[in-house]
């Protein structure tokens, strides 16, 4: 049964998150290439990422649903180019949710929500949106 | 006979001795109060009517050092949450009581710990903290201790490595560690005292009382070699531990076949223990110097602290959840056979590995995202701390005292112990260990990892739970309206007007911390209600 939850869960989700990122990122491969380089430019091992955005994705669901737009918050600003530091921001974001109290627990692990919504976007690094390979 | 005292001869009072109730004449004793029980609670209680021109009868059931055949009438059955000691083993029935074998962790309650908890039913003391804090100041003297100061960054001797939690939401606090064993420490006092008089193995096998139950006229006493006796007196105080207070008033049912202070069927009910969780997390830190502080003892002043870290009263009540505190350790216990799973991951971390597929991928990503010390997450092999986490007994109802129909030696019934735990508890902790791991993630030391059990939305606790049961709270409660609690404000059992009850059965919440310190102060605090009522 949690088995069978968790696949329809991620045959899912792909399309719940991209309906989402794809409202209000530019659809050109130009945009979604630099937003997907600017985000994996944060990790020197995608897999491990991805297994836990996996895992944030099955255990929490009803959080990991809003993943997309909340990394935008502080990802927009250097897609954007007001900002330059995505890595000086996510540090900040992350002292925030754990400060707040806003927190996830993933196989145990306490992250800040943060990095887990960071993971589950590259969840779909592999998906594509309107045709767009993120 | 191993301990020297003098015999009394035909006379109803014979002060200023230790007497063996076995080896002597009289059966009749006559006092102005009676004391029944000579642990840390009973002690204090007669010390402090020493040279006060009223008769004090202190009885204890055992002599002065362990005997099996005595310490048996403790037995009794458990059928609840059973971890840690069972119903007879910590509560000892020798001259001095607990104190013969405690550990000694001494720290106050907390305010909140007395307060009514909109969070928590059935909280709530109808005293508060500064009506014991007098008495909490007195009671340092009693076991040993230092300055009545328990936060851990206002002792100067304090070592340095106390990480800057978030102070509105943690705070790191000490145990004051006692070494004093009652019975050794005051046997002498009691020996000189010109009023008091001490007898042992003086079993009470009932407290017998008019037919409204509303006065105590005297209580039968009863030896292993058959000797019968009884003591007369104005007043009396039970001072026999968290079970026995209980299991004396249902077993005094010569008026009232329910016993003792009993109409609303409260005696028993609300009991409570400590529960201490060994592995509820592991923090890997970049450095576990940065914990020092919050690890090691140190001493000062001839007594030894031991830090632990507390929630504020913010945290408890945002989190709705009850009292906590985590002691933190760098080394694990290895003989237990329970604690596999955090050895494995200790041994595991010292080889420089990760014990699982997630937990590596999960450091990996820590490492990537991390701020400040992200150099050091990458090069670093983490080390490990282990989380030791004790956890405030909801008070409940259902948890109780009541009697079986198994008997001791005297034919009495035995006590049975039906200790309930819920999921609260569970989520107090899980709370508590989601909080260390923000702290520890916010000031960039580490990451916590919960334990897989805590995870588990139920109510099954691991069997390397250890030392829990063995705090007797809450049988015997104060509460204001009778309809709530056994006894008054002033120890006072509500039906009763001259029974008092000394010692953690009068607590009505357990609090985190261990409860003798908190005895000594409610004895004290009884001592003087009784000194008023004596005109003294």
């Amino acid at each position: 049964m949690l088995r069978r939850r968790f696949l329809v869960l991620l045959s899912a989700t792909p399309f719940c998150i991209s309906r989402v990122f794809a409202h209000p990122v530019n659809d050109s491969p130009y945009e979604n290439n630099h937003l997907k380089q600017l985000i994996e430019s944060l990790f020197t091992d995608i897999s491990s990422a991805r297994t836990v955005g996996l895992k944030y994705l099955a255990q929490h669901p009803k959080s990991a649903s809003g993943a997309i737009e909340r990394v935008q918050q502080y990802v927009s600003p250097v897609v954007s180019g007001e900002s330059s530091d995505l890595r000086e921001r996510l540090v900040k974001q992350q002292k925030n949710d754990f400060a707040s109290g806003d927190s996830i627990i993933i196989d145990g692990w306490v992250f800040a929500r943060s990095e887990a919504d960071l993971c589950a976007t590259l969840v779909h690094g592999h998906t594509t949106v309107r045709g767009n390979r993120l | 006979m191993r301990y020297s005292c003098s015999w009394p001869h035909n006379s109803t009072w014979e002060p200023t001795v230790i007497f063996d109730f076995r080896k002597i004449d009289q059966k009749e004793i006559i006092a102005d109060l009676c004391i029944i029980g000579a642990g840390a609670a009973g002690i204090t209680l007669a010390r402090e009517f020493d040279e006060l021109g009223v008769r004090v009868c202190l009885l204890e059931s055992g002599g002065l050092q362990y005997e099996p055949e005595i310490q048996a009438l403790n037995e009794g059955v458990d059928i609840g949450f059973q971890e840690g000691s069972t119903v007879g083993s910590s509560g000892l029935r020798y001259f001095g009581g607990s104190t013969n074998h405690w550990v000694g962790h001494c720290a106050p309650y907390n305010p909140m710990d007395f307060e009514s908890r909109s969070w928590v039913p059935h909280s709530g003391w109808p005293i508060g903290k500064e009506g014991l804090d007098p008495y909490y100041q007195t009671a340092q003297l009693l076991f040993d201790l230092g300055p009545n100061q328990y936060e851990l960054t206002k002792i100067p001797e304090m070592k340095s490595g106390i990480p800057a939690f978030d102070p509105t939401k943690i705070s790191a606090k000490v145990w004051q560690m006692s070494s004093t064993r009652f019975g050794i420490k005051f046997r002498k006092d009691l020996e000189q005292a010109k009023n008091i008089s001490v007898y042992l193995y003086a079993h009470v096998t009932e407290l017998v009382t008019n037919k409204e139950n509303s006065k105590v006229g005297s209580v039968k006493i009863r030896t292993l070699d058959g000797k019968d006796g009884s003591v007369r007196a104005r007043y009396f105080v039970l001072a026999c531990g968290g079970i026995e207070n209980a299991r004396m008033l249902l077993l005094s049912n010569g008026a009232s076949p329910n016993g003792i202070g009993n109409q609303h069927d409260l005696v028993g009910r609300f009991y409570m223990d400590h529960l201490r969780v060994h592995y509820a997390a592991t923090a890997h830190v970049v450095d576990d110097h940065l914990f020092d502080g919050v690890i090691d003892y140190f001493s000062a002043g001839g007594v030894q602290y031991k830090p632990l870290i507390c929630p504020t009263d913010r945290t408890q009540r945002d989190a709705e959840t009850l009292n906590w505190c985590v002691q933190i350790a760098k080394i694990p216990p290895m003989q237990n056979e329970g604690l596999d799973a955090a050895d494995e991951i200790y041994n595991d971390l010292l080889e420089g590995e990760w014990p699982d597929e997630f937990s590596r991928k999960a450091w990996a990503v820590v490492s990537d995202l991390s701020s400040v010390a992200r150099g050091l997450y990458r090069r670093y092999k983490p080390r490990s701390l282990h989380f030791l986490a004790r956890c405030e007994n909801a008070p409940n109802y259902d948890s109780r005292i009541t009697l079986t129909t198994e008997r001791d030696a005297h034919g009495q019934n035995k006590a049975q112990r039906n200790w309930l735990v819920t999921t609260r508890e569970k989520d107090t902790i899980r709370s508590a260990m989601r909080l260390m791991g923000e702290e520890i993630g916010r000031l960039s030391l580490g990451r916590v990892k919960l334990a897989n059990w805590l995870l588990e939305d139920n109510n099954f606790w691991p069997d390397y739970l250890y030392g829990g049961g063995i705090h007797h709270v809450g049988t015997t409660r104060m509460a204001s309206d009778p309809k709530n609690g056994v006894v008054d404000k002033n120890c006072r059992v509500h039906t009763t007007e001259n029974l008092f009850i000394a010692g953690s059965s009068v607590f009505a919440t357990s609090g985190y911390t261990h409860p003798t310190l908190t005895v000594g102060a409610v004895s004290l605090r009884l001592a003087d209600h009784l000194k008023s009522i004596l005109k003294l």
